[in-house]
């Protein structure tokens, strides 16, 4: 009688706690899966230190086919497009490409439209408070990173439709370095007219996918925070400047970093970094070669694996 | 009531309302010209230094105008396409010269891009609560290199030169990473499924 008891109890309180009570990782997982499934139309704007980016983003199903749309409101102009699992950009500086691929990669990392449980090595999933964020109440969720070599990345979600509402690269300090604020969101039954304009065009055949870029390159590396892995390497000309550099791109899941190794310019120059909001560049010259390194990484990461780099034996 | 109508005394005293020195009881504001105080108020502001809100020059809307007056010279897409293949000889041409335009626009636009992270990163070695300043004192643009203040001309333009190559140079790495990251999207599919197989196996 007793044991009948506890069992209608324990029947009684866990739904009801399954309901009120979802873990961080449910929460993104529920946003995976609203942003495929929704049609809204959203305006944000990314703010770097003192920079500040706005873009428009609207995703709807049409017919089947899921149309997403981003675009870069400033400047000289930067269009992305995904219809199911081909994403194309469109920008002034090379000619449009498409790549295989289920998520546009822009300023709001492509794992979090997908699968974040292969982030649990490298980052605790949290729960924070609730809030109001673009006139929505909204949850927070932190994706912490698990030692200080990475930053962390904070998602705000709203409570009743599980989309995103603003995001943001932390410190270890609990500072902000970048953050994305969704200014309005309108989720609608039917999708834009944009969108249905996007699944009249003619794209680009995707790039081939090329897998014998991911041999191990010369150079050695001697230093990677943990949880990076290789991801490409190999030996190609910049598009813009045509210059020749030895490329190693690693990512842990959530960030990318390139790794380049190039001929020093002439003269004397110190090493150093630059940033602009999470992104770090960090230059390393070593005498013989120079080392670039750039990702959405604290300095002194970058700094470390530049350094790191040593000829090959 | 019309402005012709409108007297030097209403004037005068339209003039002492709205700086607070007549009150409406003494007026019937509905004979009260409009623009006459309008332009009393903002007059007032002015020397009250209140005008902010009032000033509104529509810039947005002007460069969008000119921007739907402007030809298209890219038409992404279909017509683009096919105009290309219908021909080829002809659109070389056309397609050249749009080219060149757009490569010089991209090569501004990231030296823009890095101009603006060299003024960030000076600005951020100001604050001094830095945790690397030894790192982030060494700015790359924008920097007077004791070299610079040189009066050889000949030393000088070597190092403007060096200069722009280096810009050049983190210009081109920025879009690069940016572009091997977009594409890397499917390796990094491509590695986790591998990853999976091998799990399965």
């Amino acid at each position: 009688m007793k044991y009948l008891y506890v069992v209608l109890v324990s029947l009684w309180l866990f739904p009801a706690q399954a309901m009120s009570e979802m873990t961080a990782k449910q929460w993104l997982d529920n946003m995976a899966t609203a942003v495929k499934q929704r049609n809204f139309v959203a305006s944000f704007v990314v703010v770097k230190d003192r920079a500040m980016e706005p873009y428009r983003w609207s995703h709807g199903i049409h017919e089947g086919q899921e149309l997403e749309l981003l675009t870069l409101l400033n400047g000289a102009g930067l269009e992305m497009v995904r219809v199911d699992d081909r994403v194309t950009y469109y920008e002034p500086q090379a000619q449009p490409y498409s790549v295989k691929t289920s998520a546009i990669s822009g300023p709001i990392p492509e794992v979090l439209f997908g699968d974040v449980e292969q982030l649990a090595q490298n980052y605790n999933f949290v729960l924070g408070n609730k809030g109001r964020i673009a006139g929505r109440p909204a949850q927070l969720l932190r994706i912490e990173a698990k030692d200080q070599d990475k930053y962390s990345y904070w998602v705000w979600l709203d409570t009743e439709t599980s989309l995103l509402l603003k995001s943001a690269y932390v410190n270890n300090q609990g500072e902000f370095l970048e953050q994305l604020q969704l200014s309005h969101i309108n989720v609608s039954e039917t999708p834009a007219p944009e969108l249905l304009e996007i699944s009249r065009r003619e794209f680009p055949a995707p790039l081939p996918r090329n897998e014998e870029a991911r041999d191990q390159g010369s150079w050695q590396i001697g230093w990677l925070p943990q949880g990076f892995e290789l991801l490409k390497s190999d030996r190609h000309k910049l598009n813009l400047n045509n210059e020749l550099a030895d490329y190693y791109l690693y990512s842990d899941g959530l960030v990318e970093v390139s790794v380049f190794v190039q001929r020093p310019l002439a003269g004397q120059r110190p090493s150093g970094s630059l940033t602009s909001g999470a992104t770090t560049i960090y230059i390393h010259n070593a005498g013989a070669f120079d080392v670039s390194v750039i990702g959405n990484i604290p300095v002194a990461t970058a700094k470390n694996i530049a350094e790191s780099v040593q000829r090959p034996l | 009531m019309t402005k012709a109508k409108c007297s030097e005394q209403d004037k005068a005293f339209i003039s002492a309302l709205v700086d607070n020195e007549a009150s409406v009881d003494t007026l019937n504001v509905a004979d009260v010209d409009t623009d006459t105080l309008a332009r009393y108020s903002l007059i007032g502001n002015v020397m009250r230094s209140e005008t902010a809100p009032s000033i509104q020059l529509d810039i947005a809307a002007q460069v969008a105008q000119q921007l739907e007056q402007e030809p298209v010279h890219a038409q992404f897409g279909q017509e683009f396409e096919s105009s290309r293949e219908a021909q080829p000889q002809q659109d070389n041409v056309i397609r050249g010269t749009w080219w060149r335009g757009i490569t010089q626009t991209a090569i501004a636009a990231s030296v823009a891009v890095v101009a603006v992270l060299g003024v960030q990163q000076y600005g951020a070695t100001g604050n001094g609560a830095d945790e690397l300043p030894p790192l982030q004192s060494n700015p790359f643009i924008g920097a007077a290199s004791p070299v610079s203040y040189s009066s050889e001309p000949a030393l000088e333009n070597a190092e403007r030169g060096l200069r722009e190559l280096q810009h050049q140079r983190i210009g081109a790495l920025v879009l690069e990473h940016q572009r091997q990251t977009r594409e890397a999207a499917h390796l990094a599919n491509t590695a986790n499924k591998d990853e999976q197989e091998q799990q399965e196996q």
